[in-house]
């Protein structure tokens, strides 16, 4: 089986998306006999040539990290690259990773209804999508879920409906939990992980600067 | 008077007659509302890295050094923003969403609970409302009802109405009567 791995995040390898296609694609190769190719969707230039090698594939999973709600202008710009060749993919199956600092899957569940849409438009197979959210970083739990998420996907070439779920359980904290979760965003420690960038790069105080804001 | 920014996604010149119209709007004196038009195929706009800088590095100002510099203080005067935008691929397009990107300046790291859910804090007292308005005559409603949902969410991480998704507006009168209702 053929895979083409998008990482559709602007920080190509730098990012946690990458980390994440890292173990999706260690999962897939734990069966023998699958072609894994790996790029970058920030290369926007290449585009037009990736959708040839997108084309030659039999799975393609785009990869990304949620943008204003959405996906990241650069994945929308490879998403037009496809229009020409609507048509063409009746024999492919597409499937999504959305990754969000949000620990909630409500953030992501509109770009997941897109994607659903995307693939009937590209007259595509829609294999899934794996919504990631809460990450920060990928921690050794997290790359063990998406590792065995991988690894069904190369027996069924979709993911796995149950595997996903599991994967970010939560679609919105429970109404009993609310008034608590709003008390411990009042407390510095759930801030910690900017102000400690923000003290780093002597931003601090000036971390509730308005700049654009109208002088008269 | 009411501001409203149109920021015109359209990426070629394919709908001359729509931008003419919007052209003479702008300039007639007799409208209720104030409207600037920024056309954005023709401006240097570079896509957002996640860099975070204008976060953690110099909180509300961008790293790159282009056309958004000037659209940033449109954004934070107007009343209502307008993605102006034909169905692309089921969503607005590339350039609108680019352009959707960099707004995040606009909006604070810090984490608070807001309407149950986890967002960001703003960094902004004023927002202004967002809307889309797609050029396409008759759009299938599953666009139409993606587009909305999704810009939907990103006036709740804005923290501000959402006014909603407007179309098939040809004339100077639906369009000036669309945009009176903002």
């Amino acid at each position: 089986m053929r895979y083409l791995l998008c990482n559709g995040s602007p920080k190509g390898n730098n990012g946690n998306t990458s980390m994440i296609l890292d173990a999706l694609a260690e999962g897939i190769s734990s069966v023998s006999d699958q072609h894994i190719i790996r790029a970058n969707l920030n290369r926007v230039q290449e585009h037009e040539s990736l959708v040839l090698t997108l084309l030659d594939s039999e799975v393609i999973i785009i990869a990304f990290p949620l943008y204003t709600d959405a996906m990241p202008g650069i994945t929308m710009a490879f998403i037009e690259a496809l229009r020409p060749h609507i048509g063409q993919f009746d024999k492919h199956t597409f499937c999504f990773v959305v990754q969000s600092g949000f620990p909630e899957r409500i953030h992501c569940e509109p770009v997941e209804k897109y994607l659903i849409r995307l693939a009937g438009i590209l007259g595509a197979k829609y294999g899934g999508t794996l919504i990631l959210g809460g990450g920060m970083m990928m921690n050794p739990k997290r790359f063990q879920i998406v590792n065995h998420i991988g690894a069904r996907l190369s027996d069924t070439q979709v993911f796995d409906e149950t595997c996903i779920k599991n994967a970010t359980p939560l679609i919105r904290f429970p109404v009993v939990s609310r008034g608590l979760m709003t008390l411990a965003t009042k407390l510095p420690v759930t801030q910690s992980y900017w102000d400690s960038q923000l003290k780093a790069n002597g931003a601090y105080e000036r971390r509730f600067d308005c700049p654009y804001e109208p002088k008269d | 008077m009411s501001r409203i920014l149109i920021l015109n996604a359209i990426p070629d010149d394919t709908r001359p007659e729509l931008e003419t119209q919007l052209d003479k709007l702008t300039s007639d004196p007799k409208q209720h509302f104030e409207c600037k038009v920024i056309r954005l195929r023709d401006l240097d706009i570079r896509y957002c890295t996640g860099c975070w800088d204008c976060w953690v590095k110099t909180p509300g100002l961008c790293a790159h050094k282009d056309a958004m510099t000037e659209i940033y203080p449109e954004v934070i005067a107007a009343d209502s923003v307008v993605f102006l935008s034909p169905i692309s691929m089921g969503f607005v397009t590339a350039l609108c969403k680019k352009v959707c990107d960099r707004l995040i300046p606009l909006v604070h790291p810090y984490f608070e609970i807001y309407k149950g859910e986890m967002h960001h804090k703003s960094r902004y007292e004023k927002r202004p409302a967002l809307a889309v308005w797609l050029t396409d005559e008759s759009p299938e409603s599953v666009d139409l009802d993606n587009i909305h949902r999704l810009f939907e969410r990103l006036s709740v991480n804005m923290k501000t109405d959402f006014s909603g998704v407007i179309y098939a507006k040809t004339t100077m009168e639906d369009i000036a009567n669309a945009l009176s209702a903002l």
